[in-house]
């Protein structure tokens, strides 16, 4: 190449984008003209170019979309009250600036007049701060009335709440709002979270030894007990606010009665706690730093609740609003109100996260150790790509020995797979035991007699049947394309197909190595390894899957769409081991339809018969892609 | 200067969410799974809502969008204690070979994921999104001649590897989106 060529090329991406001065352009022009291979690039550029403008043609989620709207709509509720809360300031602005216009008037120095106001707010905040209030009632006495007004409340009745419980941070923002509505009967206790279109979101129901099991919908079935319903602690308190009540009780729980303070208005009581100075500033765990109760004045009834926790440097103020409250008798309510909403109940993707172990158990330690070692083998063979296609076999003793076994090409392969593994094997717990093909037909004195004989196939032709329909696909107007891109077109399919297949095989030998119950025998840090090395593969598979899709649909005029909502609706049934046999079936089969398309053939199909061009295909690859993201948690 | 109540909200939907696709396209390809890349997303509109009274009407919206994008990015990769941009020393060598006749679609994708996040960043603002210099630099916060040189680097470096030569930059991510 030419040092004209060399410019030209330099200035070809400008050109493209048009940014380039005319006299410049003229020059570039001049050179086109007389010489084709910077045409040729230049052709190759701007193909390039349209296709780069192709791939940003993706659209957000509808579900991400409708998300953000709703924050928005929370956050903008939120700033409206800040908005409200700004003109409320305008008096004490304007007084302020009225003082400042009197001082100025009578003191001349900026210093001094600054001195003077800065000392008569300190005056009037101290003021507000320590103005004697008269207290009629003390606060242990308040609440201990209270406390019996709220407890006869739930005597020989059925009652049932519906509270709001909002999350506010630090700068005054909504973070986060449940509805929540609670219904008791005796010591049995729902409590049911609802979104905003009034669809329960989760819930805790007591389990009648004072303690609750919390659900959350897609969780994977219940979250471990956390808190006594009488006496809630602190922690509960920061991870789920909704299972805590507005009452007496609650709020007693939670505050040193010697700090608070009683305030009294026309229609309540204000009782007010705030935690000592620097207690909260110190502190390690959760800390309440300002809790208020306020009480109907007559009847003793809570109306509203604060608390402000402090987790280090985390401040955030939870709010809890009575919005509906009725009594019936004490049998009135349906006994399917205790019971969990079987919409609570797990899905396929949560039924493999519900084996993660919750509580560690002594008795099954020696198991779940040699389960551990086994999973830690199976990721060291996954990371050198060893988990599938090869002969490699890992196999776990009784005692915890994990024994791996296996036949590879040569002896580089052998080298890595050794190294890999190598230092799991330093406390004689792990064996292994690879060998080369040839060393192990040296072993043995006599071969046996089942021994596959491999004979090469000699095809004669490198056509594929698709070829046409790449060519067309590829070639513009006014060029031919040649072979060798064809060829690395086909190639490339060839390998996203071969790649779901042996990742989909990766799957089902970890599904079907670890069943559920043998998952729930694991230790917490080699589930979530096993879950990653799953999650991994279904990704793989599920991204190859979509480019096949991409690449192959242009070619034979794709249907869309098809056989999405039945294969979301068999995921939903499928046990772990179903759904990794199902993704084998659905890779193989696209596997055999690319291979069928795009490999080099002597028997001839034409392009109308061939698999891709099927209904059937497309069925298939999609439920592919959708088996993949639904493991893959998508 | 709007203020931030229902109006205000009906005004950011139309002046701001309009760009979700683009900010959603650019935040899938510079986080490393898609529910990040939804988070940062949804991150980046909620503060550009809580800054919409500072946002002057008329100005660029998308550029400003993406700014703020930036800044949410640049504070995960903090949190998570990830590198935010490598810029590998062979990505400044001057080599351009002759782009290859045909590319598809995922040879495209490939080579986009092994760019260093900086060039990655240029071009699919540049060349997928179609910004403006003037907009990448807004966004960015950094000079016109910056972007320029960036871009240029970064399409060199798509076509080297699209040219099959060994891994331009000292990057290699292997993205998977879907």
């Amino acid at each position: 190449m030419g040092p004209e060529c060399q410019q030209t090329r330099d200035l070809l991406d400008a050109y493209l984008g048009d940014e380039l001065l005319v006299e410049t352009a003229h020059q570039l022009h001049r050179h086109l003209n007389y010489c084709a291979a910077c045409r040729d690039e230049l052709d190759r550029r701007r193909r390039t170019a349209l296709l780069f403008r192709e791939l940003g043609t993706e659209r957000a989620p509808a579900t991400l979309r409708a998300r953000i709207i709703e924050a928005l709509e929370q956050a903008s509720v939120s700033t409206s009250r800040e908005a409200s809360g700004t003109r409320r300031a305008w008096w004490p602005q304007r007084w302020v600036k009225h003082l400042r216009a009197m001082l100025e008037d009578v003191i001349g120095s900026v210093h001094i007049r600054r001195a003077v106001l800065a000392l008569l707010v300190g005056v009037l905040v101290l003021w507000i701060v320590w103005a004697p209030r008269e207290h009629t009632i003390s606060a242990a006495e308040l609440l201990t009335r209270a406390e019996a007004v709220d407890a006869a409340l739930y005597r020989d009745a059925a009652v049932t709440r519906t509270f709001d419980v909002e999350e506010w941070d630090v700068a005054g923002r909504l973070i986060g709002r449940h509805r929540v509505e609670v219904a008791r009967q005796g010591a049995l206790v729902a409590r049911r979270l609802r979104d905003r279109s009034g669809r329960v979101t989760g819930g805790a129901w007591s389990t009648g030894d004072g303690h609750s099991q919390i659900y959350r919908l897609g969780a994977s079935g219940p979250l471990p007990p956390v808190t006594r319903e009488d006496r809630p602690s602190l922690r509960s308190l920061v991870e789920v606010p909704w299972h805590i009540d507005a009452s007496p009780s609650a709020f007693v729980a939670l505050v040193r009665l010697d700090l608070t303070r009683v305030t009294e208005s026309t229609g309540s009581y204000l009782v007010e706690y705030r935690a000592p100075w620097l207690t909260s500033a110190v502190a390690a765990h959760p800390v309440v730093e300002r809790a208020t109760l306020t009480l109907d004045r007559p009847s003793l009834r809570v109306i509203r609740q604060t608390v402000t926790v402090r987790e280090g440097d985390v401040v955030r103020e939870l709010r809890y609003l009575e919005r509906a409250f009725s009594r019936v008798g004490p049998d009135d309510l349906p006994q399917a109100t205790f019971e969990p909403d079987a919409g609570l109940m797990p899905a396929p993707r949560a039924a493999l996260e519900a084996t993660r172990p919750r509580v560690p158990v002594r008795a099954v330690a020696d198991e779940g150790e040699g389960l551990g070692r086994e999973v830690e083998v199976l990721r060291r063979l996954d990371a050198v790509g060893a988990l599938f296609g090869e002969q490699i076999s890992v196999e776990r003793s009784p005692d915890g020995r994990v024994t791996v076994d296996g036949v590879v090409d040569d002896a580089a392969r052998k080298a890595q797979l050794q190294s890999a593994l190598s230092s799991l094997a330093a406390d004689g717990r792990v064996r292994i035991r690879i060998e080369t093909g040839a060393e192990r037909v040296q072993q043995r004195s006599d071969p046996s007699p089942n021994e596959t004989t491999f004979r090469q196939v000699e095809v004669e032709t490198n056509r594929f049947a698709a070829a046409d329909l790449v060519q067309r696909h590829l070639q513009t107007e006014k060029d031919m394309v040649a072979w060798p891109e064809i060829q690395r077109f086909a190639d490339g399919l060839l390998t996203g197909s071969r790649q779901a297949l042996v990742r989909s095989w990766a799957l089902e030998r970890l599904t079907t190595r670890f069943p559920p119950e043998r998952l729930r025998s694991l230790n917490p840090d080699a589930h979530a390894t096993w879950l990653t090395l799953v999650v991994g593969h279904a990704r793989a598979i599920q991204y190859e899957a979509s480019i096949l899709r991409l690449t192959v649909g242009p070619l034979v005029a794709a249907p869309h769409g098809a056989g999405d909502a039945s294969a979301w609706e068999e995921a939903e049934s499928q046990t772990p081991e179903e759904f990794a046999g199902a993704l084998v079936g659905a890779a193989s089969a696209t596997d055999e339809a690319i291979r069928e398309a795009f490999a080099a053939s002597a028997i001839p199909v034409t392009p109308a018969d061939l698999q891709i061009a099927r209904e059937e295909f497309w069925t298939n690859l999609r439920r592919l892609e959708v088996l993949a993201a639904r493991v893959a948690g998508r | 200067m709007p203020s931030n109540g229902p109006s205000a909200l009906d005004a950011f939907l139309r002046e701001a969410l309009v760009h979700l696709d683009e900010i959603f396209r650019v935040a899938c390809r510079l986080m490393p799974d898609r529910a990040s890349a939804e988070d940062v997303t949804q991150e980046t509109f909620l503060r550009a809502w809580a800054a919409f009274q500072r946002f002057e009407q008329g100005t660029n919206c998308r550029a400003w969008l993406f700014r703020i994008l930036f800044h949410v990015r640049a504070e995960e990769c903090r949190r998570l204690k990830r590198a935010e941009a490598v810029v590998g020393t062979d990505a400044l060598a001057t080599c351009d070979p002759p782009s290859p006749g045909v590319v598809i679609r995922a040879d495209l994708e490939r080579a986009l994921a092994a760019l260093p996040d900086d060039f990655r960043t240029v071009i699919t603002l540049a060349d997928i999104e179609g910004l403006t210099y003037r907009e990448i630099a807004e966004a960015l916060d950094i000079p016109m001649g910056t972007v320029m040189s960036r871009l240029s680097r970064a399409r060199r470096l798509v076509r080297r590897h699209l040219a099959g030569e060994p891994q331009a930059g000292n990057q290699t991510v292997y993205r998977l989106r879907s």
